[in-house]
């Protein structure tokens, strides 16, 4: 046992983003009462403001269907899917180089859910704090581009949809900080990408077949894709993640890779880790993403419950505005 | 700086010669200009190092002369004259315990007595003569007189206490000096300008001859409270000798700081230590092809490492236990 | 905080409570700096306000780059990021309060710097960066200014906007980074994915400037600096730089013979020169490392570096009268040490180690970072 901490205890994401599956479960479950009671209390504000026929109906509609945590779970879980599709346009407009794409994607897809332990959807909708994610993570991940160059590509994928809605710079910058003070300003995630290339080179010290493993080694990319969509990360190291998509890449292409675990490490040590790497790929095999269907209805019913309080289209939020004058988008530099 | 103010900073130089050499190690000062010699109770030196080396583990011999000695009895040199060094320890260290003042006694008569008393002990200790006995008598009147010691100690320090505060309401008068100095200055500054005002106007609007006006302006001053303050002045405030007296030095203990054992290369984490094979296998890796990396410092072996230590960083990290997450704060 | 089921803006709101706004103490371009303090603790702290209306793209690089690196970061010669928090449309960075820097040193001319004190600093700026380096991060922008000083003398690496990580060759890197004068050669060569070696170029640059008490290599422009680079350290040939040519900007350059090293730096030692030229030999693979800097002979060799506490600080301003009443104090304090110490001095040998806290120095120029 050493007396000094390990580098990594010095990071963030070990110091304040891990979690037992009950306090996860716990925290999730507690901001959605939270949050049902703040979209309840903002439609009663609401109610003051407008008439009372529309805000009764409103309140009643609302009532019925509230989204449940695992509701609320699932809707993120999708819009956190349609993440690899942006992906894909902006490799394709070549505004991402592909040796950036993978820590883009794993970053924007971490932040949401790390947005979500400390915010609900009926405030903030996934779909536009994706966005949001996303871009901050172009920027954290050394990917940058103009928020113009951000928004065009989807400006002409909405033209071609003949898509009423159109995004604009405001909508995904508006969000900025809102997303980042819910990271409490935490902004390195580390990956199982370094994780699994490092333990691909280490492994030929045991192992001799080195077609095999290269073909594992590339095999592993889709299931550490898989593990970023589940909470896998709010548990474990990303080398152990690594490890984990390891095992089971290599259990499709009949590679043993226990040889180099029982050599490497102690008894000790491998007693801990494979329970750790069992939990792992039980975590990656057993996770199922929201279809399609699901996330419509959910939707549907978000649409419904969303709370007046921080939704820019609602009645209640436009009055407020007027009345306070709020303007978004001001830099002040001696105000305070 | 004053006089008060050393005294109360125990602050004196310590002995240097230019040509001064290490016995032991031979170490000239010539090449090494912070080299400290210090001496040891049998008048013998040593640089800092070889005292280091010699007593770090513990008290050991005198190279010389081979009497047992512990690190702690090393001191820097004051004084050019080892006499005169070792007087000067023996007579502090007898202080500390014979600090009997004249008001203790009732009589004239007995304070000398007690004066001549530990005269006695002190010459057996300079001169090496019965030292057992010297020590004995010392720790004798230590353990009948406590209460007396301790008492003396304390007045010694509410002593210093009133000189330290008299010495800085002398600084405050000081700095309230130089204010009210400034300040006549300025104003001095002020009505000259006024002066100077009215004069032109005068000039300017008066049909006088300018000769007389002047004149007349000259008188008026002679008489104004001006030039009574430009003899006060004469007097002068010596800015400089306050600012001096200000003056702020931290002199801190150097020997705590040098003689501690340290490690450049210190570090509150654990190093990382990797081999790495002499080669790898990585086919799909072309980036080295060119040989633009290396040129910039971008080693195969730098990434091999920076991707192993990835591996391995957090690889037995248990995962957190329920009872971990009650007690878990924010 | 992760755990609790507290809103983001909320947390932000809390964090935004603990600490009070004093004074400005500078201003730049890129952001305003203000004293202030923990409300509750009343440590003393630096409240960086980074403005956001420069870059219409939402959050700045620079910005960001720092507090990603700053929150991973946690060594006592890096500069210490306490909390973040933002306010309206600004973003608060509280650090940890240094009232001076390296650059304020150097050019105090009322300052004698000794051989130790150089080590000194040497020696606690290459932990720093050390620490950096083995968590994979590059600073690229090392100079005299960004070096803080706190009141006990101890050194931190601070501003971080320019830092990034290195390790993975894959990633292109901007060779436009580091301040001119302390730009390393492979970056003036245009190279376009590098290490550690650059900051250490910097690093050696800084120790000549502490031992010369002027800037080494001070180009005039980007392409002059290669010149006087050239002109100082003599042009490398293709044997003490393999692959110099295969860099985007590598061309035949004016040919200058190597200089007598130690004719400029006569004022110091042997090791400190053969330090200082394996931190500026041309070839980076060769250019030794921040780990293998420290354990170079010139640190365990005599004389010792300089304890932080006794290293030499600018002047203050003696006019000011809260430094007075600091000082007054704290010479209050020193006489009651001294005479305690005279009373354990003779026989225990080792006093009390003196700690002593130095009143905030008056001159408050705190340096404002400006993206390069």
């Amino acid at each position: 046992m050493a007396d000094r901490p390990q580098l990594f205890e010095q990071t963030s994401q070990y110091q304040h983003w891990r979690f037992t599956r009950e306090s996860l479960s716990k925290l999730r479950t507690e901001n959605n009462r939270l949050g049902v009671d703040r979209v309840l209390h903002g439609l009663r504000q609401e109610a003051k403001v407008d008439d009372q026929e529309t805000s009764d109906t409103r309140i009643a509609e609302a009532t019925k269907n509230l989204l449940t945590p695992e509701e609320e779970l699932k809707l993120i879980d999708f819009y956190l899917q349609r993440i690899k599709i942006y992906v894909t346009i902006y490799r394709a407009s070549k505004l991402l180089k592909p040796d950036a794409l993978d820590n883009v994607k794993a970053t924007a897809i971490n932040f949401m859910k790390r947005f979500y332990l400390h915010n609900v959807v009926f405030d903030y909708p996934p779909k536009n704090i994706m966005l949001t994610c996303f871009y901050l993570a172009t920027k954290v991940e050394n990917a940058f581009m103009k928020i113009e160059d951000f928004i065009r590509p989807l400006a002409d994928a909405e033209a071609k949809r003949g898509s009423k809605t159109q995004t604009k710079s405001d909508d995904v910058l508006g969000l900025e900080f809102i997303v980042i003070q819910s990271l409490q300003f935490e902004l390195a995630v580390h990956h199982p990408y370094r994780a699994v290339y490092g333990f691909y080179l280490d492994m030929q010290t045991f192992i001799d077949e080195k077609d095999a493993l290269r073909e594992t080694y590339d095999r592993t990319a889709h299931y550490i894709d898989k593990s970023l969509y589940t909470d896998l990360v709010f548990h474990y190291q990303p080398s152990q993640i690594a490890l984990g998509a390891f095992k089971l890449a290599a259990k499709e292409k009949d590679l043993d890779i226990d040889l180099y675990l029982t050599q490497r490490f102690d008894a000790r040590s491998l007693e801990l880790l494979y329970r750790v790497l069992d939990e792992i790929q039980d975590g990656i095999t057993t996770f199922a993403a929201t279809s399609n269907d699901e996330a419509k209805e959910i939707d549907r019913k978000l649409i419904l419950c969303r709370n007046p309080e921080k939704n820019p289209n609602s009645t209640l939020y436009k009055k407020t505005v007027a009345v306070q004058g709020d303007v978004p988008y001001v830099s002040d530099s001696d105000s305070d | 700086m004053s006089v008060l103010a050393s005294a109360l900073k125990q602050e004196i130089p310590a002995f240097q010669a230019d040509d001064d050499t290490c016995p032991q190690c031979k170490s000239e000062r010539y090449l090494n200009r912070p080299m400290k010699l210090l001496v040891g109770p049998c008048y013998h030196k040593m640089c800092e190092q070889c005292v280091s080396q010699r007593f770090d583990a513990g008290p050991a011999p005198c190279p010389v002369c081979e009497r047992i000695l512990r690190k702690a009895e090393f001191y820097q040199q004051i004084f050019e004259d080892l006499t005169v060094e070792n007087e000067v320890r023996i007579r502090k260290r007898m202080a500390m315990t014979f600090n009997k003042r004249q008001e203790d006694f009732k009589q004239l008569k007995d304070y000398n007595d007690y004066l001549e008393m530990v005269e006695d002990i002190t010459l057996k200790l300079l001169y090496d003569d019965d030292t057992d006995e010297a020590e004995y008598m010392i720790e004798r009147y230590r353990r009948e007189n406590t209460s007396i010691i301790e008492r003396n100690q304390s007045k010694l320090l509410r002593d210093e206490t009133i000189q330290r505060l008299a010495f800085d309401q002398e600084q405050q008068r000081k700095l309230q000096q130089r204010e009210e100095h400034l300040r006549l200055l300025a104003e001095e500054q002020r009505e000259k300008t006024d002066i100077k005002n009215s004069l032109i106007t005068a000039l300017a609007t008066s049909n006088m001859d300018a000769k007389d006006i002047v004149k007349a302006k000259m008188v008026q001053l002679k008489k104004s409270s001006l030039s009574a303050r430009n003899s006060l002045r004469s007097a002068r405030f010596n800015i400089d000798d306050m600012l001096a007296d200000m003056d702020d030095d931290d002199e801190l203990d150097e020997d705590e700081a040098n003689n501690a054992p340290f490690d450049p290369a210190e570090s509150p984490y654990e190093p990382v230590n990797i081999k790495l094979l002499d080669r790898y296998d990585d086919p799909k890796n072309t980036a080295f092809r060119q040989g633009g990396l290396t040129a910039a410092g971008v080693t195969r072996e730098m990434h091999q490492r920076y991707l192993i230590e990835g591996a391995l960083a957090g690889l037995f990290v248990s995962p957190l236990e329920e009872d971990a997450a009650s007690s878990e704060e924010q | 905080m992760a755990s609790k089921a507290v809103l983001g803006e909320e947390i932000n709101k809390e964090t935004e409570s603990l600490y009070k706004k004093e004074k400005k103490l500078g201003e730049g371009t890129y952001a305003v700096v203000y004293l202030g303090h923990h409300i509750r603790t009343n440590r003393k702290v630096a409240i960086k306000k980074i403005k956001l209306g420069n870059m219409r793209s939402g959050l700045d690089m620079s910005a960001i780059r720092e507090v990603k690196a700053l929150r991973e970061l946690r060594h006592p010669n890096v500069i210490e990021l306490i909390d973040v928090f933002s306010h309206k449309t600004n973003l608060n960075l509280v650090l940890e309060f240094l009232d001076t820097d390296l650059e304020n040193v150097i050019k105090d001319k009322s300052l004698v710097f000794m051989p130790a004190d150089i080590k000194s600093w040497m020696m606690m700026a290459l932990r720093g960066l050390d620490h950096c380096h083995k968590c994979w991060l590059l600073h690229r922008d090392l100079k005299p200014n960004n070096f803080l000083i706190a009141s006990n003398g101890q050194l931190k690496l601070a501003d971080f906007g320019l830092a990034r990580e290195f390790g993975d060759v894959k990633r292109a890197m901007t060779s436009q980074t580091v301040t001119r004068w302390y730009r390393a050669p492979e970056l003036l060569l245009g190279a376009t994915n590098y290490t550690g070696s650059i900051d250490i170029w910097a690093m050696g640059c800084i120790f000549a400037e502490l031992s010369l008490r002027a800037p080494y290599l001070p180009g005039a422009s980007d392409l002059e600096q290669l010149t006087t680079i050239f002109r100082a350290r003599g042009t490398p040939t293709e044997d003490d730089w393999p692959g110099m040519l295969k860099l985007p900007t590598g061309y035949n350059f004016e040919k200058f013979p190597k200089p007598q090293f130690s004719d400029l730096f006569r004022g110091s030692s042997e090791d400190a020169v053969d330090l200082m030229n394996k931190m500026l030999t041309f070839n980076p693979v060769q250019r030794i490392s921040a780990a293998d800097a420290l354990q170079h002979p010139y640190f365990r060799n005599l004389p010792r570096p300089t304890a932080p506490a006794k290293l030499p600080r600018p002047q203050q301003n003696i006019a000011e009268e809260e430094a007075e009443a600091a000082v007054d104090a704290n010479k209050k304090r020193q006489f009651e040490d001294a005479f305690d110490d005279a009373l354990d001095a003779t026989d225990a040998g080792g006093a009390d180690r003196r700690q002593i806290v130095e009143p905030a120095a008056k001159r408050m120029d705190l340096r404002i970072s400006s993206p390069a």
